[in-house]
């Protein structure tokens, strides 16, 4: 028997004895997960409708992607949603877990409120916001009429917020190409925000609390004001932290499709395809209108290489700077 | 301390004590210098409002009567207004119309539609919870049946997810194979393709097992879940290695070494990868959509998402209904919310 | 020990795998019954009346059982029978829009229908000349019924009886000058408060609603080959300008079916909508609401909304056979006017509207009757799978743009007739 354990510590029984621990998960990532996705990325050379393969096209569906100005202007809305959920609830989240991380008395009450909807379903939370928003009888409306604002139509408005502001500055023209993501955008952009701003708040605090304290002490005593001790402590230290949070609610973000499906429209994707994000059109392409998988798939591969290269980059970019 | 000390790994419970004092006096300091309490309370109350505040129109929503829900601007309190009748009771009615230079109104009861005109002053508006919004959002569709199926699923699940990835995760930190790492690659880079690209080839996986519109095809499919597996993983590295060591040499097998020794020094983990898992599963919404089609096996979210696809209107049952879907988890969020917190935040530090 | 436990985990998720197989329904009991699979969209009060009329069939048909399957929207009905033909096991028989049918042929998965149709268990020349005008024959693809008139709705005006007494109206408009005369009449004031809170008219951004204009000013969806778009003439531009001064200065758009909810709270004085519109206000209003035809103005023009029901190929013959079975049925005058009456979509036949249940309900809501004439020159929309994404185009680029005052309505035609045209040129 010694033998035997020699040989399991030697590790000559591992890739056996890791086969059957591996098993279980395995057999389900492989079956519903790998399989799956590498069927979906084969399909993008084929021309596929119906789930019925007509043939292979090769990279003809890519090419038809660079002139598809559905798929650059959903591309464009994605870009707009990234821009607007990624710093805004990072640098809300921050800000919420620093003023908590202060000696707050019931600092649990706190972190329960803002933790709520993180375990609230998105089906509901989109069903409240959406009568929130409700252009005529929605709270939000009432509110901005309260602090003598107009009523907006939200969900419903297709116009661009810099065009929007513009002409509430009195400007009558506004140049086409600038006319910033839609209202209606911007509406599902706070939803994202309101929604997952408790998650990165816990996982902030969790970083500043495990930042020592001699580090405070040793800044104090340099004589740092607390900008300074923000700057050169708690924002170094925490990088790591930051760029967990960056990286997963960019990747989130990348992804986002149920708020889009249950909130906008009808049709979904509108008012006038202002909020059609990456996902959504390629599902529109997949299970819609004839069922043109091969190009939902070129979508999805695209979209896959963006969010991969984003990683890498911004895992390039922020390691240079994190502090381990 | 607010950090559980199971999730804060290496931090001596020396440095614990002594910090306490220490931040006390941090934080003393940076009130004194910097923003003053008052401005942090005061930020904190305005980000209160405003997560507290949807929540609260959801439940006030959902006590209106219809006509209520129409009224601009709207109550925040739920509010009817009740006319008396001859007999000198009180009945709640909804405002026709009113005529000011008569002083009259016309009303008209909200049970019936009998219409009559009363003098304006005989009006009163009057605080009164609907409560019974929430049996008829309940009775129009099989919610009953919708909340077994989601309960159903979702301890199945769980189950599923902690074996596989319990397993697989011990696998991946302490075993040396071929491709180990690039395997586990891929699996993480599995979790950057949104489900709606592989939804198709999914469903014609799940025909040909012949599991549509079964629970099977709500269940085994989530069985695995990379990102537990990731968590799990990523703890069961910083446990020694010594601590293999000495087990194996005490004559423990590799799977006693995971029950008895990695699992109950993983217990904050193995909460966080069951509390990512409820909440998932309970709030997994495209794919029981597109993979059921009878009320037998629909879960919860996707019945509600079709209530008020059918009901179009109705905001007061929607809310209703929308209230009485999440209440499980936030309720379970009340009692358990330390734990939650900390396992969530563990799952950020392991990241 | 060691190995117990290890055991024991295995069992609980053998176990796990095999109790979740118990839920899974086994539908292919050897008893001689024939089961088949009908998918809908038919929810709320219309899933309500469907599955009535399913349990009647199914009892008067021992050897038969119809299993209805509400998916809910039509979205989520194309979807699922989308990813059920990919995966080669489509139902047996599904509600599907004209364009989806001609996909399902071009696919093979459509059944032809003919030999039933004309087979012994079919119908008679007279039974079909009973059909309202136009139903079989967009059913029909080069000689063959692949699908057969299942739901179809017009529009219809709704009015308040109230509101148009208080501003001296005792009728329904008849044509285009009226309905701009009538809405502005309503709109108006009514507290003193210097706010508009009593509207008109009120309605949803719809590429149908601007078809009924365009077609009564005279104007064509496409050209006469089905190759162009030809909305974006003169006549179109004028119909959407009506449109967009009906629904943007004397009345509200709303997101989706809200703006019924207006009307039944008696804020608006009429609407637009469809036939079926009926089965959800029903019950939900208590002014004296009654229906006209719609307005017309160069010509009467109305056009069907809804559905067919298809038989799919994969199926084996005794499906189809029962399928074809429970679809005659359906279309009986009797079963038909019956549906009608419980939803307020138009009977496929035209003796049904003699039929007493028919009769009685037209007694029930008045004004019904008169818009149920609109059946005899209701026409279709185009029908191709090209029409299907063109027609999104025309509602979003179109209707939308113009509705939303974001161009102008011959911009917006415009730019929506070259995305139209270049679909259709694929």
């Amino acid at each position: 028997m010694i033998w035997l354990e020699n040989l399991r510590r030697k590790k000559f029984m591992d890739p056996l004895t890791a086969a059957f621990y591996l098993v279980p998960a395995g057999i389900i990532v492989v079956t519903f997960r790998m399989v799956p996705i590498a069927s979906a990325f084969i399909l993008s050379f084929f021309d596929v409708k119906m789930g019925r393969i007509r043939g292979f096209v090769g990279l003809a569906q890519y090419l038809d992607l660079f002139r598809d100005p559905t798929f650059f202007s959903s591309l464009g809305t994605t870009a707009y949603y990234v821009a607007g959920v990624v710093p805004a609830s990072l640098f809300l989240s921050l800000l919420a877990a620093v003023l908590l991380n202060q000696k707050i008395r019931a600092l649990g009450f706190y972190r329960t409120v803002f933790f709520l909807p993180v375990v609230t379903s998105l089906v509901a939370v989109s069903m409240v916001w959406k009568w929130i928003f409700h252009p005529r009888l929605g709270l939000l409306n009432y509110v901005f009429e309260v602090f003598g604002g107009n009523a907006m139509l939200w969900l419903e408005e297709p116009r661009g917020i810099f065009e929007m502001m513009a002409s509430g500055l009195g400007w009558s023209w506004w140049p086409d190409g600038f006319v910033g993501p839609s209202l209606a955008l911007i509406a599902v952009i706070i939803v994202a925000i309101w929604r997952g701003i408790g998650y990165n708040i816990v996982i902030f605090l969790a970083g500043l609390q495990n930042i020592p304290d001699q580090y405070y002490e040793a800044a104090r005593i340099d004589g740092a004001n607390p900008r300074g001790v923000f700057w050169r402590v708690t924002w170094p230290l925490l990088s790591p932290t930051t760029f967990y949070v960056l990286l997963s609610t960019t990747i989130t973000s990348f992804q986002v499709f149920t708020q889009i499906y249950l909130m906008t429209g009808p049709p979904v994707g509108g008012p006038m395809g202002t909020t059609k994000v990456i996902v959504y059109y390629l599902f529109e392409k997949g299970f819609d209108a004839g069922g043109n998988m091969g190009y939902a798939s070129a979508v999805a591969l695209i979209l896959f290489l963006i969010i991969l290269s984003l990683t890498l980059v911004q895992r390039r970019l922020v390691e240079s700077r994190v502090y381990y | 301390m607010h950090g559980g000390a199971a999730g804060r790994g290496r931090t001596g419970r020396m440095e614990q004590t002594a910090t306490l004092h220490d931040r006390e006096l941090n934080a003393a300091y940076r009130v004194r210098r910097g923003v003053g309490k008052a401005g942090v309370y005061a930020a904190l109350a305005i980000g209160v409002v405003l997560m507290i505040v949807p929540f609260w129109w959801m439940i006030s929503t959902s006590l209106k009567s219809p006509l209520e829900i129409l009224e601009f601007p709207p109550t925040w309190i739920p509010t009817g207004h009740f006319a008396e009748r001859a007999d000198g009771t009180w009945e709640e009615v909804y405002i026709v119309s009113q005529d000011k230079e008569a002083g009259t109104t016309d009303v008209r009861s909200v049970d019936g539609d009998l219409e009559r005109t009363v003098t304006s002053s005989a009006v009163v508006d009057r605080i009164r919870f609907r409560f019974r919004n929430y049996a008829e959002a309940w009775s129009q569709a099989p919610f009953t049946r919708y909340y077994f199926n989601t309960i159903l699923i979702t301890v199945f699940v769980v189950i599923g997810v902690l074996v596989t990835s319990s397993l697989a995760a011990y696998a991946f930190a302490r075993m040396k194979f071929w491709g180990r790492d690039n395997i586990f690659l891929v699996f993480l880079s599995m979790m950057m393709v949104p489900q709606p690209v592989y939804l198709v080839p999914s469903y014609i996986i799940l025909v040909k097992l012949g599991w549509i519109d079964t629970y099977q095809a709500l269940i085994v499919p989530w069985f695995a879940h990379i990102f537990s597996i990731f968590l799990l993983r990523q703890h069961f590295k910083t446990i020694p290695d010594d601590l293999y060591d000495a087990a194996i040499i005490d004559g423990c097998s590799r799977f006693a070494f995971l029950w008895r020794v990695m699992l109950p020094l993983s217990k904050a983990v193995l909460v966080a990868v069951v509390i990512f898992t409820i909440v998932g599963t309970w709030n997994s919404f495209l794919w029981p959509l597109v993979m059921t089609n009878t009320p037998e096996v629909r879960p919860l979210q996707v019945g509600l998402a079709r209530f008020s696809q059918e009901q179009g209107t109705s905001h007061e049952l929607m809310m209703a209904a929308a209230a009485f879907s999440v209440a499980p988890l936030i309720i379970a969020y009340f009692f358990a919310q330390k734990q939650i917190i900390q396992s969530m935040a563990t799952s950020g530090l392991k990241g | 020990m060691k190995c117990r436990l290890l055991w024991t985990l295995l069992a609980v998720s053998v176990l796990a795998v095999s109790f979740a197989g118990c839920g899974g329904g086994d539908k292919g009991a050897d008893d001689g019954v024939v089961r088949l699979q009908f998918w809908h969209a038919m929810g709320g009060p219309l899933g309500d009346a469907l599955d009535v009329l399913v349990a009647e069939f199914n009892e008067n048909h021992s050897d038969i059982e119809i299993q209805s399957i509400s998916m809910g929207r039509y979205q989520a009905l194309s979807q699922k029978i989308m990813a059920a033909v990919a995966a080669g096991e489509p139902p047996d028989l599904a509600q599907v829009y004209e364009a989806w049918t001609e996909n399902l042929i071009e696919n093979g998965s459509a059944e032809s229908m003919s030999k039933y149709v004309n087979g012994p268990n079919g119908f008679s020349q007279e039974e079909l000349d009973d059909f309202i005008p136009g139903m079989i024959e967009t059913s029909t693809w080069d000689g063959e019924i692949y699908s057969f008139p299942f739901n179809k709705s017009v529009r219809a005006l709704y009015w308040n009886k109230v509101e148009f007494a208080k501003v001296g109206l005792t009728r329904a408009p008849t044509n285009w000058d009226e309905y701009l005369a009538y809405v502005k009449k309503l709109t108006r004031d009514t507290d003193g408060d210097g706010k508009i809170d009593q509207w008109g008219t009120a309605g949803q951004i719809s590429a149908w609603m601007f078809e009924n204009l365009l077609v009564q000013n005279g104007g064509e969806i496409l050209t006469d080959d089905g190759k162009r778009a030809a909305f974006d003439s003169p006549e179109g531009v004028e119909a959407l300008e009506f449109m967009v001064e009906l629904l943007t200065e004397y009345g509200k758009i709303t997101a989706g079916y809200e703006y019924q909810n207006d009307f039944q709270a008696g804020k608006i004085g009429m609407i637009e909508g469809s036939t079926v519109s009926l089965a959800f206000m029903e019950g939900k209003y208590t002014f004296d609401m009654a229906l006209a035809p719609l307005p017309e103005n160069k010509r009467k023009a109305s056009f069907f909304a809804g559905t067919n029901v298809v038989i799919f190929a994969d199926s084996p013959d005794v499906n189809k056979a029962a399928a074809w079975e429970f679809l005659k049925w359906f279309t009986s005058p009797e079963i038909t006017a019956r549906w009608a009456a419980m939803t307020g979509y138009a009977p496929v036949r035209r003796s049904s509207m003699d039929l007493p249940v028919m009769q009685e309900r037209f007694a029930e809501i008045e004004g019904l009757e008169s818009v149920f004439t609109q059946l005899e020159y209701a026409a279709f929309e185009p029908r191709s799978a090209a029409w299907y994404a063109g027609r999104k185009y025309l509602e979003e680029y179109g209707v939308e743009a113009a509705l939303r005052k974001q161009m102008e309505p011959s911009e917006a035609l415009a730019a929506a007739a070259r995305s139209v045209n270049a679909e259709l040129e694929d």
